[in-house]
């Protein structure tokens, strides 16, 4: 087990700042899934860790700067997106390939090879060739292949981006019960937010070479820090306002219509300052017009599409001023495409954007 | 309606073989002539004219710098178009396009051209026509296509092949040769044979070279211009035999192997 840090690290490419002055801690056993869209540095990063990326900062592994160590002598393991199996070598030459560099007996190599193969479910396999394998089979050589040689932490890329729904599905929560198994410190980088809800300790959400926040699943879904992340992850609908007055826990504030809605208070907050504010399409809460509303607002809009998703259904609904909202519900009121609505909010679900 | 559309396909394939190989089959058929007509079908089977072809002392003189040529180049290019090839595809460097380009121009440029070139750049020197100038000659014409083999086969060949190899903790050295070199072998051996072929029959560029010694189509084409019998038969069957050879090796061989991903 492991301990990792990464500290102030940059990455360019000729003008183009992959990594701007990234900083970073990997708590021995965990999981951490790295999350942003794509091109946004992920797999620099990764590289960077793993020695393959030329850098400026440090990466730190058990306290030790490891900036000056060639790539093979890291002894980090690395799941490459493509999976980069050998394709001229069998599964069980490819998962032995290190032990064999490593003078290790062919007894002892053979009895780590199985013990690898029945963990994750590949003795069926031993001999056949990558070519000869589907998609999540080859996934699990390919972490096999990295674990044989007890590394000290382990890198994935975007592990299930490659398989169809289902079975990425299943991998995660086998990837995520084998990781507690072995106990090695983890980092995964995805650009599927539920991936990541799904799967990690901790999430760490990029932008542009950024980070954006870190935190745990719920912390980064509840509490998003700034606009990027509450897009990112999940959908949200984001409000322009300017602020009144504080009135109890809430926070009074108008919108760019002029219509007075009540958020959840936070923070320092004065008077006439220009906020954001976000509300998941799940708290927004449709009602008829003339009916009972929420506390927290009372707009009213017409509805302009629907989506049936068998368990719920999401309503995109228009407000004044154009602005539209999405609102998911789990049991259909019948809302039909044209229909007038008054969407609302409790108070304490409408959250400020700090950023 | 597909299916007599296969035939037909299959019908015209079988008839363009045909007329490639009559005039092969004709002239091996000729070679095997026991008398000194050059008649077709072969009026029994000998190999006199081979026997002929082997106590004239041109010919064997021929013979072997003709292989010395082709041996001599494959290595040669083989080995520069993997160095090349490696440079062109690893690291990053100005002008990379602009050497790809050049190293294949001999197979843009006709041969006359190059040999005219050579002759006139080498005596302009003061080199001679040798060993030396035709060497020269036969690498640069088999270069296109070993570095370009080998440069596809690298480009192909994924990257991060290498740096998995590594992050389990071999050199870099040691991922190439154990993972990539494999990976890229069948297509780089299929170049090596067909720059061989392409030395071995070589006759427009190299007889600008050719000095008191030629090469065997050289010492072919000289001999038909002033006689027409069995040993030119013979002769041109002995520089067919390594094109059939290729042609085997190639389809038994390399065509398997090289897509396939496995050895
Ligand atoms: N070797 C490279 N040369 C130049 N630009 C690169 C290189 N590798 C990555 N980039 C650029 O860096 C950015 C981040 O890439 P990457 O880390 O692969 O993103 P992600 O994995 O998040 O999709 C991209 O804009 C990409 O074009
Ligand atoms: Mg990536």
């Amino acid at each position: 087990m492991a301990v990792v840090n990464i500290r102030n690290v940059s990455v360019s490419y000729g003008d183009q700042q992959v990594l701007n002055s990234v900083s970073l801690t990997m708590e021995s056993g965990k999981f951490i899934a790295v999350l942003g869209p794509s091109g946004c540095g992920k797999t620099t990063l990764l590289r960077v860790v793993a020695g393959f990326s030329e850098y400026s900062g440090s990466v730190e592994i058990d306290g030790k700067a490891y900036d000056a160590i060639p790539p093979h002598k890291r002894n980090i393991g690395i799941v490459f997106q493509d999976y980069a199996l050998f394709p001229h070598r069998s599964v069980e030459e490819n998962i032995a390939f290190g032990l064999r560099l490593r003078r290790i007996s062919r007894a002892d190599i053979e009895q780590k090879v199985t013990q690898l193969l029945d963990l994750l479910q590949l003795q069926a396999l031993r001999s056949r060739y990558p070519s000869q394998l589907s998609g999540g089979q080859r996934q699990r050589v390919a972490i096999a292949r990295a674990l044989a040689v007890d590394p000290k932490v382990l890198l994935l890329d975007e592990p299930l981006s490659a398989l169809d729904k289902k079975l990425r599905e299943e991998m995660q929560v086998e990837l995520r019960q084998l990781q507690q198994r072995v106990g090695i410190t983890t980092m995964f980088v995805t650009h599927d937010q539920e991936e990541a809800l799904a799967l990690a300790d901790k999430v760490v959400v990029m932008n542009k070479g950024n980070i954006g926040q870190v935190g745990t699943p719920s912390e980064v879904y509840a509490r998003p820090r700034s606009r990027f992340v509450a897009d990112f992850i999940g959908k949200s609908n984001v409000f322009e306002a300017t602020l009144d007055k504080s009135e109890g826990d809430a926070l009074v504030c108008k919108l760019a219509g002029g219509e007075t809605v009540r958020i959840a208070r936070s923070g320092e907050v004065r008077s006439g300052q220009e906020i954001h504010f976000f509300v998941r399409p799940e708290q927004l809460v449709l009602c008829k017009p003339e009916s009972p509303a929420a506390d927290g607002a009372k707009l009213a809009g017409i509805v302009r599409h629907v989506v049936y998703k068998g368990s719920n259904e999401s309503i995109h609904i228009e407000l004044a001023g154009s602005k539209m909202v999405e609102a998911q519900v789990v049991q259909s009121r019948g809302w039909n495409i044209g229909d007038a609505v008054v969407v609302g909010w409790n108070a304490n679900d409408a959250l400020i954007l700090a950023e | 309606m597909w299916r007599r559309k296969h035939i037909g396909v299959k019908i015209a394939g079988y008839v363009l073989l045909l007329l490639l190989a009559i005039p092969l089959i004709v002239l091996v058929g000729v070679s095997l002539n026991p008398g000194v007509e050059q008649i077709f079908p072969p009026q029994g089977i000998s190999l006199r004219w081979y026997y002929n072809l082997a106590n004239r002392s041109g010919f064997i003189g021929a013979l072997q710098l003709t292989l010395i040529l082709a041996v001599g180049s494959t290595i040669v290019s083989t080995t520069i178009g993997l160095l090349v090839g490696i440079a062109l595809t690893r690291f990053e460097f100005w002008g990379k396009d602009l050497i790809l380009t050049l190293i294949l121009s001999p197979l843009i440029v006709p041969q006359v051209v190059v040999g005219m070139a050579f002759l006139v750049t080498l005596s302009g020197l003061g080199v001679v026509s040798s060993l030396l100038s035709l060497s020269l000659l036969h690498c640069v014409i088999t270069l296109p296509f070993t570095a370009r083999a080998v440069v596809s086969a690298l480009a192909t060949s994924s990257r991060s092949l290498e740096e998995a190899a590594q992050s389990l903790g071999a050199t870099p050295a040691r991922a190439f040769l154990s993972v990539t070199l494999p990976i890229v072998s069948p297509g780089v051996i299929a170049a090596a044979i067909f720059a061989f072929v392409t030395s071995f029959e070589n006759f427009t560029a190299s007889q600008f070279l050719v000095w008191d010694r030629t090469t065997l189509p050289v010492e072919l084409y000289n001999y038909v211009q002033t006689e027409s019998d069995p040993p030119a038969a013979a002769l041109s069957s002995l520089i067919l035999l390594p094109v059939v050879l290729f042609v085997v090796v190639f389809n038994r061989f390399i065509a398997q192997h090289m897509f396939s991903g496995r050895l």
